[in-house]
């Protein structure tokens, strides 16, 4: 190419100066998708996830569990299509790669579906779920209640991942003073099992980790498929710190969830869960006691200065009229010794 | 080491601190160090919940 003509450079080369609106660039992606006979009448195999729908379209991803692909079907081009389609089927979709300009994406737009079976990995999970429902890894009995005040918190994710950030903010916002160790994981592709069991592992091995949460952010069925292997679960089931899992996704039922001892819905929830508020629990438990305390001694002291007076005013009501017995008794002394006196004067003996 | 075990302790004897209190079975003397050791308590718990640096360590 360097020694290409000029002209011929401008051919395949966009002008230099040239500024395109994000419109423009975007018509002209479309064009290069358009106009590229390999994109067209493709036939591509996979399972079926994320399937959703409304009225107007069919949209799911394919994916072969390394990669994946958006895709979708207009709803009345479905309705006629003998296939019926749900998360984990395996299919052999026969369409055009689209380029969808005003959203950025491309997609594969298919007009004929084969419905080849049940997902493997649909399959599989099914299988492994059932499995280790039957060994009790589900059962109540085995969950572990977190502390209520954890000292230092455990989190397996990403260094660089949002879920870190959400779960770091949430802890701290509930008490600053809960130490935090992030061991950095891989939560998505085929290391992920290893690397996330592995960081359970690690802190679960730490005695000063009171709590370990799992998180990650939303993603695709196929993006959070390390969460139903039985790696992550075995590591979640076998660590004698309670887990607490906080992956992010709405309705689905994941492995890791089902077997861990607390699942959250987020990773914020994850850390509002594991921390409690230090600012709540003063004002709802500390100091009502300590209003408690002041108050039951108050009445206590109350009481007992009251007694106090009641028995001295009895001591006086009750004692004898006159002087005290001390001054009769010093006055019998001083007599007596007189009369011994007297007696001894009389009788000459002094 | 969570400090559940050390907030619940202290907060129990509390509540039993009361309780003696309430029922008024010791002398002003006896009561006066109750109270102390009440107050005491209620002093560590707070000082637990003020225990930690809140660092944040990143392990590779």
């Amino acid at each position: 190419m360097a020694d290409a003509p000029d002209t011929e450079r401008q051919a395949v080369e966009p002008d230099a100066k040239e500024v395109l609106s994000v419109s423009q660039l975007n018509d002209r992606i479309a064009s290069v998708v358009q106009d590229t006979p390999a994109l067209n009448g493709v036939r591509c195999i996979g399972e079926v996830t994320d399937l959703h729908q409304n009225s107007t379209a069919l949209y799911f991803t394919l994916t072969d569990g390394d990669a994946e692909l958006p895709c979708m079907i207009w709803a009345n081009r479905y309705r006629e299509m003998d296939a019926d389609l749900e998360d984990g089927t395996e299919v052999i979709l026969e369409g055009d790669i689209d380029y969808w300009v005003e959203g950025g994406k491309i997609d594969l737009k298919p007009w004929e579906v084969i419905v080849v079976g049940d997902g493997d990995q649909a399959a599989a999970v099914e299988r492994l779920r059932s499995e280790l429902e039957e060994r009790g890894w589900f059962d109540d009995e085995q969950k572990q209640q977190p502390p209520a005040f954890p000292e230092r918190v455990g989190v397996v994710t990403s260094l660089r991942g949002d879920a870190r950030y959400d779960i770091q903010n949430a802890i701290h916002e509930q008490d600053p003073t809960v130490d935090i160790l992030v061991k950095d994981a891989t939560v998505q592709g085929s290391n992920a099992p290893t690397s996330i069991a592995n960081g359970i592992h690690h802190l679960d091995r730490s005695e000063d980790v009171d709590a370990i949460i799992i998180g990650r952010g939303g993603g695709s069925d196929s993006n959070l498929q390390a969460f139903n292997t039985e790696r992550v679960a075995e590591a979640i089931f076998t660590a004698n710190t309670p887990v607490v899992t906080a992956i992010g996704h709405t309705d689905d039922r994941l492995i890791a969830d089902q077997v861990t001892d607390v699942a959250t819905i987020t990773p914020t929830a994850a850390g509002e869960y594991i921390a409690n508020s230090r600012n709540d629990f003063l004002a709802s438990e500390i100091e009502p006691l300590e209003q408690q305390l002041d108050a039951a001694y108050e009445t206590f002291q109350q009481e007992h200065e009251h007694e106090a007076e009641l028995a001295e005013a009895v001591e006086e009501v009750t004692a004898p009229e006159g002087l005290p017995p001390v001054y009769y008794k010093a006055a019998i002394a001083v007599l007596l010794v007189l009369l011994l006196l007297i007696t001894a004067l009389w009788l000459e003996v002094i | 080491m969570a400090k559940d075990s050390e907030i619940h302790d202290r907060l129990s004897r509390v509540e039993e601190i009361i309780e003696q209190l309430d029922a008024d079975e010791c002398n002003l003397d006896e009561g006066t160090a109750l109270h102390e050791e009440g107050q005491e308590l209620l002093a560590e718990v707070r000082e637990i919940l003020d225990e930690g640096s809140g660092e944040v360590v990143e392990l590779e």
